[in-house]
């Protein structure tokens, strides 16, 4: 590749800088790791601290090697939280450790770094520590919320509404007496006039206290940073609408056949709130880097995104299926890129 | 009423660091004038005066040679103390000459000839216009001639467009001019129309300025000048020949006109048609706006050609902080100026002093394939793709990919987070290529 010394014509730029943007996902990752810390004794801390190091000494041996310095775009920082948010609170460091060396060794330096990997980096590390070490990770999540549920199905539970809450409950799970107090107090004031209610449960969602994904664990601070990333134009808004309203959509629709249910009576909130659903949608189905050339084929692959990903967890029998869904998708992004240059902009019609 | 657009990308632009578009006023008159040999994209006009010789106000002192190449004029009268020789922001060295102040002014302050034009043939007129080293008053500086000979050469119909598009903020002094010499310009406009034999007068005016629309429309009619005025977007680069040409299309379709080939001159330019043609007056002055973060009192000032860059920011009040970097333009097609003894041109629309905070840091970064040049390129391109191509010396392989079609418009380094120089480096690559 060649140096090319120019005169920069325009002298000014409008938008905020890709660090400015890496930082900002970065602390978001933080928060989100923060409140799921604060209910485990610290472990999603020190889950997110490992990977960080880990991230910034792999980066460090490669800048070296390659005598580039490239930790000040904070790239290598969010792959490492983005990592840590897929991890289970309770993992094992050392899976972190290897998934981290994965995820920026391999995914993001092979193809030579920042903007030309084809796959999520984060999302690669977690694969392969995932795939590497499976038990280690059934181990990690055994006592979760979305594991009990999937275990009790397994176990042949099912609820003829096709309710997941009811499975969890059959299966002895315990709502919490906060939860069952601010239920009853909407189903009071807000459901019961129209003759609706909200079943209890929910609530426990956004505040997990047992073994979960970070990402699930944290869903407040995660809700609060999908605004701030959607308000400050971090990402493409309409790609996490899409993805989502997609995804609900087959979730109400066929949601609840897996649970014993029938057609258009899925749980559309149990769906929504675990199984790293948001975090895929506002931010490993935005990534730019791993992500389409133009926004329409960007909306057609976040569409695909979220019927793989539904496919995956409600009739694949994995709970994460979101992320496997990304993994798809992030594996057809080079041909799709390159029919965007042959199609959108080469042989564009032009006036 | 119909408001023609270009259909893919832009920007729409806003800077609260330009100066007020309601007045301008007139800079101090410099000690020493450093006029420049070269204000065009031609060859360096050749020098006709000796060191130590004395000059009149508008006297011819470099002749212009060869394509792309004007005349030049003294602005000031005096004594000629020197020449200077200096790299220009485009690479190419030029030659200055220096002026002092001496001596009395033959236009000044003197009551205005008024010559009658209508007498004139189109041959007489583009003679005035070359003696008088007419140029668009803006970068490159094209000899005006030269674009009419483009627009004559092209079709029988010729169509005079007027751009008075403000897609971009610092356009304030084309603004400032028209309010300050709206009959002028439209004089002008008619010297020129009859100069190139035009069938249509066109005043192509953004959407934001309709009471300005108006205003032309009404003088137009009072003076007895036939003008068709058209509404265009004001997204940037609406101003732009490509995207100008696009909507002038647009509008021929619909009002099913023939306008054939299109002249396209912007206010500043039909201003000094009539200086030159009624008032016997070469390009000695234009308005420039200065300003930026830096300026402590942003103003559009009338500035003598070959004045000091340095004396204007000191008329403006100086700097509030440090300037990061000083433009002459617009700061997105403009040069930056090492120097503030750099004098102003025939095409210094603005002068710019920018903070850090306006520059918006220049730390490059990896692209991160964000796809935000992609949604602004006017053009349709893949600037990133492009980008990276030219990078690789690919320059033949991007000509594939439509890079010639690249004007250069700067909107996709504009919006990069990644703070590429995208179309610079694709302009480099354009010539590579084409080499």
């Amino acid at each position: 590749m060649s140096v090319i010394h120019v005169a920069r014509k325009p002298l000014i730029h409008i938008n905020d800088s890709t660090s400015q943007r890496m930082w900002l996902v970065s602390f978001i990752a933080m928060l989100v790791i923060i409140q799921s810390a604060l209910t485990d004794h610290y472990a999603s801390l020190i889950v997110a601290l490992v990977a960080l190091f880990s991230a910034v000494f792999m980066e460090l041996a490669i800048n070296g090697a390659r005598g580039t310095f490239t930790l000040r775009d904070g790239s290598a920082v969010t792959t490492a939280l983005i990592l840590a948010l897929l991890m289970p609170n309770g993992v094992n460091p050392v899976i972190v450790v290897l998934g981290t060396i994965f995820a920026i060794g391999i995914v993001k330096h092979a193809y030579g770094g920042l903007g030309t990997n084809w796959l999520n980096p984060a999302l690669g590390g977690w694969l392969f520590v995932n795939a590497s070490w499976p038990k280690h990770f059934e181990k990690a999540l055994d006592g979760s919320v979305l594991h009990q549920v999937y275990q009790a199905v397994a176990r042949g539970v099912i609820d003829p509404s096709g309710s997941p809450l009811a499975i969890l409950k059959i299966a002895g799970h315990k709502v919490s007496s906060q939860d069952s107090l601010l239920t009853s107090l909407l189903n009071h004031s807000l459901f019961s006039p129209i003759n609706a209610e909200l079943p209890s449960g929910y609530f426990d969602f956004f505040f997990l206290s047992g073994p979960a994904m970070i990402a699930d664990r944290g869903i407040i601070m995660l809700l609060i940073g999908t605004i701030i990333i959607t308000a400050l134009r971090i990402n493409k808004p309409l790609i996490p609408a899409v993805y989502i309203f997609v995804y609900l959509l087959l979730v109400r629709v066929f949601g609840a056949i897996p649970f014993g249910g029938t057609l258009g009576n899925g749980d559309m909130l149990f769906g929504l709130l675990n199984g790293g659903t948001l975090l895929t949608a506002f931010i490993l189905a935005t990534d730019p880097g791993s992500g389409t050339k133009s926004y329409q084929a960007g909306l057609i692959t976040a569409a695909l995104a979220a019927l793989s990903g539904f496919l995956f967890r409600y009739f694949g029998g994995t709970p994460f299926g979101s992320l496997y869904g990304i993994l798809l998708t992030n594996t057809l992004i080079p041909a799709i890129r390159s029919l965007e240059i042959s199609l959108l902009y080469t042989n564009r019609r032009t006036l | 009423m119909k408001v023609y657009r270009f259909p893919h990308g832009g920007l729409e632009l806003e800077d609260p660091t330009v100066p007020p578009a309601d007045k301008s006023t007139i800079a101090f008159l410099p000690t020493l004038a450093l006029i420049p040999l070269t204000q065009h994209p031609g060859a360096e006009a050749v020098p006709l005066v000796d060191i130590g010789a004395s000059v009149q106000e508008g006297m011819l002192i470099g002749r212009g040679h060869g394509t792309g190449s004007a005349n030049i004029h003294a602005s000031i009268p005096g004594k000629v103390l020197k020449t200077l020789s200096w790299k220009l922001a485009d690479g190419r060295t030029t030659q200055g000459i220096l002026v002092r102040l001496e001596g009395a002014f033959d236009k000044l302050g003197k009551k205005k000839d008024n010559y009658h034009w209508q007498g004139l043939s189109s041959f007489d007129l583009l003679r005035i216009f070359s003696e008088k080293g007419l140029v668009e008053m803006e970068a490159p500086g094209r000899p005006l001639v030269e674009i009419i000979r483009d627009a004559t050469n092209q079709s029988k119909t010729v169509s005079l467009v007027v751009r008075l598009i403000f897609d971009d903020p610092w356009l304030v002094a084309d603004y400032v001019l028209i309010q300050d010499r709206l009959d002028e310009i439209l004089i002008g406009a008619s010297i020129t129309a009859k100069a190139s034999s035009a069938n249509h007068i066109i005043f192509a005016v953004s959407d934001q300025e309709l009471e300005l629309a108006e205003r032309i429309t009404q003088r137009a009619a009072e003076l007895g000048i036939q003008i068709k005025t058209i509404i265009t977007g004001s997204r940037y680069p609406q101003r732009n020949s490509r995207e100008l040409k696009t909507v002038l299309q647009h509008y021929q379709k619909n009002e099913s006109l023939d306008l054939g080939a299109f002249c396209i001159c912007g206010p500043a330019t039909l201003a000094a048609v009539y200086d030159a043609v009624v008032q016997n007056k070469a390009i000695l002055e234009r308005y420039v706006a200065v300003g930026g973060g830096s300026i402590k009192h942003p103003q559009v000032l009338r500035v003598r050609i070959g004045t000091r860059i340095g004396d204007l920011i000191s008329q403006c009040g100086g700097f509030l902080v440090q300037p990061k970097k000083i433009a002459t333009g617009s700061p997105l097609k403009g040069m930056v100026v090492h120097d503030l003894d750099e004098p102003v041109t025939k095409t210094t629309i603005a002068i710019v002093a920018l903070t850090e905070e306006q520059i918006g840091g220049e730390t490059i970064h990896d692209c991160t394939n964000c796809g935000e040049c992609r949604a602004v390129c006017p053009v349709g391109l893949d600037p990133e793709y492009l980008y990276k191509l030219a990078l690789l010396e690919r320059d033949s392989e991007a000509l594939v990919h439509k890079a010639n079609t690249c004007h250069g418009c700067g909107c996709c380094e504009v919006v990069c987070p990644s703070r590429l120089p995208l179309s610079s480096t694709i302009r480099v690559s354009i010539k590579r290529g084409t080499r």
